[in-house]
């Protein structure tokens, strides 16, 4: 057992081949005991499923690779996957643009300013503390069932966690550097761009991150209960209203590499700012 | 400086009355649709109806707020009908938390120490956790549900595997940035390694995990809440949308009223349990240090 | 130049400074002696504007700056280093000096003294700065910390320079290299307030001296004589 310390970092120890080597290990190794328990299964899992008010027959409870990959290329082929990704995305992306907008805005103002921290206050508690789906019912009362909706209460969530983020951020400085800027005779607007800036940028990015998380999780579920074509979550509720199996598999799979791949491309934005802030002091 | 601390509590007062003020005023004028805004006294009602469980005498022909009708929605009298109070749904949306925290946590912790700390296992065991995190808990109710039917088990796994996936990243984080310098320093003392383990690898680590803690509460409220709102025939989520299962969810006429007392009794409970992790973390570090 | 006229000062709620007057003149190294919490810190940060006056006045140059946020009286002329050094820690040592450089960019001073002839006024009076000019602030030692921090405040070519405990934590052999940097930068002109717990140290580098006791001036004057003075010697010796 290898203790971690500052130099035992990313790049020494076993290569970086070996690592991704495991890794495609057990991936491959996570496939192999798919397909095989989807083998097995076949003839032994049960294929009539009480749904609560009636039986449904003939359901593949572990689709093989060959239904799921006969369903991927039908949803593909349709359209009908590539317009729900479409749609789903743009909400997310469009509720966590607006979100992160606000929050960041807010976080900022309230970190310098303690009126304003106390001012915000009540009202950033209670958004923090209500589960954002709650207010789902609220804003469809409010807003209808359009498409605003939705994206409000993306941006709900994210506004969250990314006006605690830049707060933290902006208050991380330490008093006495924000005095000896002072000091030396930097006046309030420079001492912000300088150092009160660059020192928050690592705590916005990581609410960032985390915000891109919740917003997807959020428009999943939002449309799940409010189904409305197209969407990945009105593909898993039909799914699951039939149910086809296999076709709730490729929605969550699709999902999750959505997912990722939001995460993996947020991550690389990090990376690079944070270099890019290094390089400029 | 202590100046500013008073202000706290007023500024804070006057957010929050400007905001009961400008509800009041808004719902009183007859800009908006009484379904839309409802004025603090339907709100009262309704939250009283849902707390006491029974409808009150219907009202008398003087009433004050003659210009929309006062009466108790539908919405309240499907709940009201299937016995649900505001209490009863909170505490059970609260014990479908805790639950979720209990299982989902030990769960979550372990898996974090153990990638943080060995780094053969992150190897193995990283891509795949980096997979199933990237999957919404709640996508997977429906998939669930074809296997366990509609049981409790059902609706507690996405939040027990949300807690766990959440949990994950704080423990992995506090073991591997705990110095390699410690556990030399206790090496050199002569420390064997259970002893290691527990007696300063944990402590380092312990203040990094306890601050997801908190994180993990704020999911498994949402995530409970969800799981309610799209399976569940009590609880708060329930409660909000209406009573009825499934299919009948987007039919009910949801009263604003009741989205708003279940909204307000759910950042209570959320907020009280927060501030009582926030106790319990402040005393466990404390103790830790 | 420096004239504090009987300023009271709070720190929260309690009262720090009691009706405190002192001065500094033109080429002068005045220092402030007392005990650790009799008020010096209050008093240097009272005069660079860290903290509020509630009452008395402060005047530089003539003008009255009891009004003026810290940074218009940084650029008015009055260099401070703080007690803990106040180092940009993720900067080199070089970048801290620097500092100078933005505020003449963003104030668009037209006598903005250039980095080259920083550096140069630096090294008169520490030259060896030049070794680790290039260290991140993390990595320095505490006396180099200091130096640092006084390097800096001379970075905008200050009247008056006020110094916390600049002596602090240093070895005796770096508090003597420290004494004869400050004597070099009284000969180049500027003034100097330095608040000392030490009263060895301060009598070293003094033209005058007060001292200070739970808020209050206890005596002024010659800094040899203070050792005459008995009452004065107990309070400060604690």
């Amino acid at each position: 057992m290898l203790p971690r310390n500052k130099k035992n970092n990313f790049f020494s120890g076993p290569g970086i081949r070996t690592r991704t080597a495991r890794g495609l290990l057990s991936l491959g190794a996570l496939a192999i005991v798919y397909g095989v328990a989807a083998e097995i299964g076949r003839g032994r899992l049960p294929d009539r499923i009480w749904l609560g008010t009636h039986y449904v027959e003939n359901v593949q409870l572990l689709p093989p690779y060959g239904s799921l990959a006969e369903e991927a290329v039908f949803l593909l082929q349709s359209g009908i996957l590539l317009s729900s990704i479409a749609v789903s995305a743009g909400r997310v992306l469009l509720g966590f643009m607006l979100g992160a907008a606000f929050g960041i805005l807010l976080g900022i103002a309230t970190g310098r300013a303690t009126r304003a921290e106390y001012l915000a206050d009540p009202w950033v508690t209670f958004f923090r503390f209500t589960p954002a789906l709650a207010l789902l019912p609220l804003y469809v009362l409010w807003f209808g069932y359009g498409e605003g909706t939705k994206i409000l209460l993306v941006a709900s969530s994210v506004a969250v966690v990314t006006l605690l983020g830049a707060h933290q951020g902006v208050r991380s400085v330490p008093r006495v550097y924000l005095d000896a800027a002072s000091a030396l005779g930097a006046g309030p607007g420079l001492a912000f761009r300088k150092i009160v800036l660059p020192a928050a940028l690592p705590h916005i990015f990581a609410s960032l991150r985390i915000g891109l998380g919740l917003a997807w999780v959020t428009i999943v579920v939002a449309e799940l209960i409010d189904a409305r074509m197209p969407s990945l979550g009105y593909l898993l509720t039909l799914a699951g209203g039939y149910p086809r199996v296999s076709t709730m598999v490729v929605g969550i799979a699709t999902i999750g590499a959505l997912v990722l791949a939001f995460d993996l491309f947020a991550l690389s934005v990090h990376a690079r700012a944070t270099r890019w802030m290094r390089r400029t002091g | 400086m202590e100046r500013l601390k008073s202000q706290r509590l007023m500024l804070g007062l006057a957010s929050l009355g400007a905001m009961v003020l400008s509800y009041t005023l808004l719902s009183h004028s007859h800009l908006l649709r009484p379904e839309i805004v409802p004025p603090a006294r339907e709100i009262a009602v309704a939250f009283s109806e849902l707390v006491v469980g029974t409808r009150p005498p219907p009202p008398m022909e003087g009433d004050v707020h003659a210009g929309h009708q006062m009466h108790s929605s539908d919405h309240v009298g499907t709940l009201l009908q299937q016995g649900v109070t505001l209490q009863g749904s909170l505490a059970i949306t609260a014990a479908r938390v805790l639950f979720g925290l209990a299982a989902g946590v030990p769960l979550g912790i372990l898996l974090g120490l153990l990638m943080g700390f060995s780094r053969r296992a992150d190897d193995y065991l990283h891509p795949i956790y980096v997979l199933l995190r990237s999957v919404p808990p709640l996508a997977l109710i429906t998939y669930v549900m074809l296997w366990l039917g509609h049981s409790e088990a059902h609706r507690l796994i996405p939040i027990v595997y949300a807690v766990a996936a959440t949990m994950v990243i704080p423990a992995y984080h506090g073991a591997r940035d705990v110095l390699g310098t410690y556990v030399l320093a206790a090496r050199s003392l002569g420390a064997r390694r259970w002893l290691l383990i527990r007696k300063v690898l944990v402590p380092a680590a312990g203040p990094t995990v306890l601050a997801g803690l908190r994180y993990a509460v704020a999911i498994a409220w949402m995530t409970a809440v969800g799981s309610e709102m799209l399976m569940s025939e009590n609880g708060m989520g329930n409660l909000i949308v209406g009573g009825g299962l499934w299919a009948s969810r987007t039919q009910t006429k949801a009263d604003p009223a009741v989205v708003i007392v279940g909204i307000v009794a759910l950042a209570t409970a959320g907020w009280a349990m927060d501030a009582l992790a926030k106790a319990g973390t402040a005393r466990l570090t404390r103790w830790v240090r | 130049m420096l004239e504090i006229e009987a300023i009271d000062t709070w720190r929260g709620p309690a009262q720090i400074l009691r009706r405190v007057s002192l001065e500094v003149r033109s080429r002068e190294s005045v220092c402030l002696v007392g005990r650790n919490g009799a008020g010096k810190t209050t008093t240097i940060d009272s005069i660079i504007g860290l903290l509020p006056v509630r009452s008395g006045k402060i005047a530089f140059q003539g003008r009255q700056i009891g009004g003026l946020p810290p940074h218009q009286r940084a650029r008015m002329g009055i260099g401070y280093a703080p007690e803990d050094a106040g180092l940009f820690t993720d900067l080199t040592v070089a970048e801290n000096f620097q500092v100078c450089r933005w505020m003449a960019e963003a104030s668009g001073r037209k006598d903005q003294v250039s980095e080259q002839e920083t550096l140069k006024r630096i090294l008169a009076v520490f030259p060896e700065v030049e070794k680790f000019a290039q260290r991140r602030g993390l990595f320095l030692s505490g006396g180099e910390k200091k130096m640092v921090a006084i390097a800096r405040a001379m970075a905008l070519s200050p009247a008056v320079l006020l110094l916390d405990e600049p002596f602090e934590g240093l070895a005796p052999v770096v508090v003597t290299r420290f004494i004869e940097a400050v004597k070099k930068i009284k000969e180049m002109g500027i003034s100097i307030l330095i608040a000392e717990s030490n009263l060895a140290n301060a009598v070293r580098v003094a033209d005058r001296l007060y001292a200070i006791d739970r808020g209050e001036i206890i005596y002024q004057g010659d800094p040899r004589q203070v050792f005459e003075n008995e009452d004065v010697m107990k309070t400060i010796r604690g």
